[in-house]
This record gives C-alpha cells, structure tokens and sequence, in this order.
C-alpha cells in the first residue's frame, strides 16, 4: 500500500485510509507474532478455507 | 397471491376443519425477464426492503434475489437483540425509527414476531464506566431515547445471578438501561417481511446467485445469474458481509472488511434471565430466548474471513466473559455455535445509498448490529431505490463521508463493540 502526498485530494486521502479490496479467496497479509516472538510477518491466506498459503519476512516480496 | 390474515378466528376454524386450509406463507417465484427494481439478498435488510417498495412508494414489479434461501445468512445467525442506545443524534434517530417500526410489527406484517421489550443493561465495571455511562445516557435522552442510570442494588434486582460477591472477577458497579430495548424472533422477521413483500407482488427467487452486472454506458442495468440475465431500471445491493464481492464484480470499493462473528446457545433451561446484559468492557452479552435457551456472544474473529465459523480461542474469550459475571452458569452444556460474516466500516456506521455507479444502490455496513437495523433499513433503502434521492435517516450515512471525512463513530458508544 502507497501511501499518497500529504497535498492529494480527498479522494485519493480516503481511498488510501479506508477502502480495501476485502477478497473472498486469497488474501495479502501482515501478521505479528503477538504470544511470541513478537516479529511481523507477511502471509498470503485463504479468507475462506482459513489456509496458509505461504509466509515470509516483512519487507520481502508478496509470497 | 392473496392470503387469509392470520388471527386467532383463522387458527380455530383450522382447529374445526383440521388445519387444512393453510397456505405456504409466500411464493417461492421463477425469475421474470426484467424489473423495475431487483434487490440483491434475501435477508432482513432486502426482504424489508422490497416489502416497503411496495407498501410505501407502490413499486411491485420488484425481484429479491437470492443465492441461498432467504433468511439463511447473517438473519439467522444473529443475537435477535433490538435496542437503539447510540450517542450520536444521526444514529439514536435512525435505529430509535428502527424499534419504534419494530415497536407496531407484529401487527404491520400480521405475523408475529415475538418482539419483547425485556430491557437491556449495560454494566458498569469502574468508576470510568459511570461516568461515560452517565454521558451515554444524557445524550440519549437528549435525542428523546429512553435510559436510565442503574445501580448497583438495581442492576442486583434486574438480574440476581450476576456475580456481585466480594471477590467477583469484575465488580458491578451500576449500570445503563434501556427498557425499550429487548428481542425479536429473528426468522419471524424475515418471513413476515417477505409475506408481505410477496402478498403485494414482489418475486422472491431462492438459489439465485448474481455472478455479474450488465452495464449500459457506464450505468447498470441488469445482472448476470444462474438463471441468466435479469434487466431492472434500479438494483440495491442488501448484501451484508458479501458487499464487497457483489462492489468487485460491479466495479466500485467499499470500505468494508469482512469478518466473522460468533454466537452460541446453551440447552434450554426454565426461565431465570429476563433482561438482555451486556459488558461493553468484557465484550460478552448474554440472553434467554423464548425457547430458554441462553444465547450469548462476544467479539469479532479479528481477522479477514468469509468462513461463516468462528475460532476456538474467541468463542473461549465469550464464553469466560459471561462465566466471570453469571458463575452459576458454568454447568450450561452448549448446544449450537455459528458465526456470520459481518460487513464492518471505520466507523461501525451503516452505509444506506448511491454507490457512484448509475442505478446501483447500496445498503450494507452495519456489522455486527444490523439485525436491530432491519426495519430502518429497509425503509430508508427502498425509499432511495424508489424515488433517486436519499432519505433525512439516511442522508448522513452516505459513502463519500470517507472522502469528506465526516465519519459517525459509534465503536465507542454503542454498547458492545461492533
């Protein structure tokens, strides 16, 4: 997610705060290990079957 | 179709001739070529929103779309709790319409919905809680809404098995009331309208799932289904936690993400809670319905899913919650457990109208509280549906308020989180 200029207009501003693609199937995702190590991480996850598709550090590529 | 109303004279000529004379309560109907108006799901939300466009604005060339059967989503998967204790004044006037339209139902629709105004008390578990309860009720009274301030001996009386021993895991200090506030039973609600909806001409067709909208010109002007292809002059999305995927395949966004939300009942028991509790700082609520069965409920599954189940851990955290405050409850066996996929906003507000594409409406957001919604809803959709132009309930409760910036932030004063 890019996050626009300060100096954009409203449209672009909301854009960026609140609306989201919501997919049903497979979804991008920053997770963190709160019960643990505490670390964030990246999944890609089904939001219908709940299955883990792939996981990386955050700051790499999309898996 | 015409039908016999329904009354105690009906019942006992079916006592006398053997109950043969019942019809089904509404026409299960094959889609029509076109429409005037096609609303996309049948549940609360869309079977009430056809019943008023007929009933208000005498649009009956109407279609209710669908893709399982009506009632079947998120109408069956709720708490059934009515009330209307919201701070802002833009909200307390749309759902306070809401309870008063729930208020004259059963008579409205002919069909008894069951609706009992038992009451419902939010706790107070600090000092904190009494004072922001104290603004909460303030405002609401401010807005003409009943509430009352509670304390501790009162909340005692209104439900005696609440944990208010020395040692309790959180001290009751008072409490918030609205004895307006209470339940509906919720497939009652979905059938009443949508007898009604069908007495007066609507189709409501099952098993119909939209797969794509037509477009003409920018505009929409029909949608694409497993019947094939339907042509309306206006379609309204009453969609709930799918809004998003019918938003994608009609090409606009919504700010919505969906996720699942949690109930559960307890085997039916004989009668000993008869007032609706809820901890807004424990996050759990808990009823009995008729049935007496003890329907209880907690937080969202905070992450993205359209499952329609619930995880272990959370429904865990719903479940201590109301143990923490009702311990004599812990031998309950639980009977059934469900989630529905919410449609949740910023700003735990609705979104009721245009969508930026022609002829294509929406009415969805209401996450975890639409059930309470529904007669409100509906009103104020099939009236933009009907006439093009908002209703006064609605208007404030627009899309572009997440461009302009003027949200109504209800998370915080509507009772349980949502």
């Amino acid at each position: 997610m890019a996050r626009p200029a300060l100096d954009c207009d409203d449209q672009a501003w909301g854009e960026y705060l609140f609306f989201r693609d919501n997919p049903k199937g497979v979804h991008q995702e920053r997770w963190r290990h709160a019960y643990g190590c505490g670390r964030w991480f990246n999944i890609a996850r089904n939001t219908v079957t709940h299955d883990v598709l792939g996981a990386d550090r955050s700051g790499d590529a999309t898996p | 179709m015409r039908h016999s109303a329904y009354s105690a004279w009906s019942l006992l000529r079916g006592a006398i001739s053997g109950h043969n004379q019942w019809t089904p309560a509404w026409r299960d109907a094959p889609p029509k070529a076109s429409y005037d108006v096609i609303i996309v799901g049948g549940g609360g939300h869309g079977l009430a929103t056809a019943y008023y466009l007929a009933k208000n604005h005498g649009l009956t060339n109407v279609a209710v779309l669908e893709k399982g059967w009506i009632g079947g989503g998120n109408t069956g998967r709720n708490t059934t709790i009515v009330r209307s204790n919201y701070l802002y004044p833009e909200s307390a006037r749309l759902y306070d319409f809401s309870l008063k339209l729930y208020e004259k139902l059963s008579r409205t629709l002919n069909f008894n919905i069951m609706l009992s105004q038992r009451g419902l008390i939010v706790l107070a578990h600090s000092r904190h809680d009494l004072d922001s309860m104290s603004r909460w009720a303030n405002a609401m009274r401010m807005n003409g809404i009943d509430a009352d301030l509670l304390s501790r001996d009162e909340v005692r009386a209104l439900a005696p098995d609440l944990d208010m021993s020395q040692h309790a895991r959180y001290p009751i200090l008072g409490g918030l009331t609205q004895a307006r506030a209470g339940t509906a039973r919720h497939d009652a609600v979905a059938w009443g309208y949508a007898r009604g909806a069908s007495t007066l001409g609507v189709d409501i067709i099952q098993n119909c799932e939209v797969r794509g909208f037509l477009k003409d010109n920018g505009s929409i002007s029909g949608v694409d289904t497993n019947f094939g292809r339907i042509r309306a002059g206006r379609i309204g999305i009453a969609a709930a936690g799918h809004s998003s995927v019918l938003a994608k395949l009609a090409g606009f966004r919504l700010p919505v993400t969906s996720y699942a939300l949690q109930a559960m009942v307890s085997e039916p028991v004989k009668p000993m809670l008869d007032v609706v509790v809820m901890s807004s700082a424990i996050g759990s609520y808990i009823s009995q319905s008729d049935k007496g069965e003890m329907v209880l409920g907690g937080g969202l599954d905070l992450f993205a899913s359209y499952a329609q189940r619930g995880s272990f851990s959370v429904m865990q955290d719903g479940i201590a919650g109301v143990l923490a405050l009702f311990p004599g409850y812990s031998r309950l066996p639980l009977l059934r457990q469900w989630a529905g996929i919410v449609d949740i906003v910023h700003d735990s507000s609705p979104i009721i109208g245009t969508t930026g594409l022609g002829n294509l409406y929406i009415n969805c957001g209401w996450g975890t509280g639409g059930f309470k919604a529904i007669p409100v809803g509906g009103w104020t959709f099939a009236h933009v549906l009907a006439t093009g132009t908002n209703h006064e309930l609605a208007q404030p409760f627009q899309l572009d308020r997440f461009n302009t910036g003027r949200l109504i932030d209800e998370a915080a004063g509507s009772g349980i989180a949502h």
